[in-house]
């Protein structure tokens, strides 16, 4: 009797726990997509199309209603090859866009047909964010869904124990009843019938525990979401994408040298020696806290905003950096954005969106190797122009050697940077 | 079988350690090891040095220093892109202003990848309040963000303004704008002043108008100033 009062009990708990992973499993699957989706299109598209805009490239809101991009498999092939697709094929609605923009998109061919449904599956449900009073936003809930794996693996654990002993005690209550002797005593999982199924289970543990193991500790020292408060709250989103302001108007470095340069207080005075105040009152940008941010550059800068003069001593502004590189590795910004003309959004994300900046990319090793082994030397720029100059040299008999001083390696930065 | 139970446990317990590390998020930077390799000793661009004022480590050159301008590799020295970064001999006053009107010259050799440079350097640092197209349209201005409106280069008093008025107002900075010395080295001022000058040409050229000549005494400007 009470056997089976236990097994009541059992078949509620197992019903109980069935159904919540089956709801956990839902929520998390149909979210993966769109986020896997969200990182590839921020990785990929972002650059030239902004969701819920014009830009660079066309708004992708509705692309899939459009032109010839209704049918999927058209739509796929120019996504990977434009250039082919639009000389093979004959799509005049294609050719109109080419001339619309301007330029054509560059070939994605890296993207599986999976990456590109995942993407489409972002772009289809991309609504125009709310603008919420004070920012409070319930978004701040992470990513991160191993705290949800757990939980998912936990249940699932539970269930088979539960399973397990009801199965048990049914075969317990058959014997007594038939007075059958004891089964065998040889556990279920040593028997051959079980083996592939015990192999399989195995192997996906180990898989799970290696890639568990493999994440956790390659995220060990690397700042992917740091996002630091600010001495002021300075928003990157109102100057450079609301105001358009160019980001090198500010960060003079980065085209030439080795620093993109934090600016002076002397560059905010660039501005806000005129705007003293917000120009309108948003829900977004409250005048009531952000008039009180342009406060604090004068009081930095020991200006007196009602005579405009400057009456007292200046202090400097202690930023907190958010893009740190261990000190082991040597980055030049000219290097990049001058010399390889990379937009600054390719490494630090969409910064133009950001109220405060967050590092968005994990700035790995294995990260920077990635865009090096893609990116094409440009030989027209001047450094390759004077070995080429040697080379001929060097052929034509004019010089019989190429000394390293004569590329540079008597240079006193050779050495002293 | 044990061994493997074993294994199994060990992973379960380096796994859970793992996962215990703070990630990086808001204010917190994330765990680290290796901690010496990361973090520079030395004090770098941005580090905070208690030996210096304010605790600033990028300090400004010293006042009066010369940037080198000949070619690093092959020596090559250019008198006038020398001269043109010598230190700026006229003070922020109303009367240097004139003066550096008539007295200052650009020394560069105009040529289209100087004005293709000029122009980058104008759109990235001018033509956000003064427009693209110099007609004092700017973004932030047509938006109604900045309400110090700039004066189109066309207008009367502006179309036929000095050289050296413009590279005088670039370095001190004139009435609401304030100095671009900090963006652009000298050199990089006349080529973005070489850039002003062809958006002023081209604009006389589609309106059929032709330039005033500029003021070229010193008298004249004296009267200027006086009137």
């Amino acid at each position: 009797m009470l056997n089976l009062k236990l097994f009541r009990f059992h078949r509620l708990l197992l019903v109980i726990s069935l159904s919540v992973t089956c709801f956990l499993f839902n929520a998390s699957f149909v979210k993966a997509d769109v986020i896997a989706g969200k990182a590839l299109f921020e990785a990929n598209c972002q650059r030239c199309h902004i969701m819920g805009r014009e830009s660079t490239g066309p708004n992708l809101v509705g692309v899939t209603t459009r032109g010839n991009w209704t049918d999927s498999t058209s739509l796929y092939k120019w996504i990977k090859n434009s250039q082919g697709y639009l000389a093979s094929s004959g799509d005049t609605y294609a050719a109109e866009l080419y001339k619309k923009y301007g330029s054509i998109m560059p070939a994605f061919a890296n993207l599986s047909d999976a990456d590109i449904s995942n993407i489409l599956m972002f772009v289809n449900g991309w609504e125009p964010p709310t603008l919420v009073e004070n920012g409070g936003s319930d978004e701040t809930a992470s990513n991160d869904n191993t705290a949800l794996y757990i939980i998912i693996i936990a249940i699932l654990g539970l269930v088979a124990f539960i399973l397990s002993r009801s199965v048990k005690q049914l075969q317990g209550m058959v014997r007594q009843k038939h007075d059958d002797p004891e089964p065998d005593p040889i556990p279920w999982y040593k028997k051959r019938n079980y083996r592939p199924i015990v192999g399989v289970l195995a192997l996906l543990l180990f898989s799970w525990l290696s890639i568990a193991m493999y994440n956790s500790a390659t995220s060990l020292g690397r700042q992917t979401g740091y996002a630091p408060d600010q001495p002021i709250a300075f928003s990157h989103k109102i100057h450079a994408g609301i105001n358009k302001i160019d980001c090198r108007y500010c960060h003079v470095g980065a085209e030439r040298g080795k620093a993109a340069v934090i600016p002076s207080l002397s560059v905010c005075m660039n501005c806000h020696y005129n705007i003293q105040e917000l120009s309108e009152n948003t829900p977004e940008y409250p005048k009531s806290v952000y008039d009180k941010e342009i406060k604090k550059i004068y009081e930095y800068a020991g200006f007196d905003a009602a005579t405009l003069k400057y009456t007292k001593e200046a202090t400097p502004i202690k930023w907190v950096k958010v893009h740190n590189l261990p000190d082991h590795v040597y980055f030049n910004h000219s290097q990049h954005v001058k010399v390889a003309g990379l937009e600054c959004q390719s490494c630090h994300g969409m910064v133009q969106e950001m109220d405060v900046v967050e590092q968005v990319n994990n700035l790995s090793m294995g990260w920077c190797l990635n865009c090096h082994r893609q990116t094409e030397v440009n030989f027209t720029n001047g450094f390759y122009k004077d070995y080429e100059d040697l080379h001929n040299k060097l052929e034509s008999g004019e010089i019989k050697a190429v000394h390293a001083e004569d590329i540079g390696a008597t240079d006193c930065q050779r050495c002293h940077y | 079988m044990k061994s493997a139970i074993k294994i199994f446990f060990l992973s379960i317990v380096i796994v859970s350690a793992l996962q215990s590390c703070r990630k990086a998020g808001g204010n917190y930077p994330g765990d680290e090891y290796t901690y010496d390799m990361i973090h520079s000793k030395a004090y770098e661009t941005y580090s905070l040095n208690p030996e210096l004022k304010d605790s600033v480590s990028a300090l400004l050159p010293v006042a009066g220093t010369v940037p080198y301008t000949g070619n690093a590799i092959t020596g090559e020295y250019d008198a006038a892109k020398g001269e043109m970064n010598l230190p700026y001999q006229y003070l922020n006053t109303p009367d240097d202003y004139e003066r550096a009107g008539i007295e200052i010259k650009s020394m560069l050799n105009i040529t289209p990848e100087i004005l293709a440079e000029g122009k980058h350097y104008f759109d990235i640092y001018c033509a956000v309040c003064h427009g693209a197209n110099g007609d004092g349209k700017g973004y932030i201005v047509t938006e109604g963000k900045y309400t110090a409106v700039p004066p189109s280069y066309f207008a009367d008093g502006y179309i036929n303004m000095s050289d050296g008025k413009m590279f005088h107002s670039l370095t001190y900075g004139k009435g609401a704008m304030q100095s671009y010395a900090y963006a652009l080295s000298k050199e990089e001022r006349w080529k973005v002043i070489a850039y002003i000058n062809q958006l002023q040409d081209n604009y006389a050229a589609e309106n059929k108008i032709t330039i005033p000549a500029v003021a070229d005494s010193i008298q004249t400007a004296k009267n200027n100033i006086n009137n």
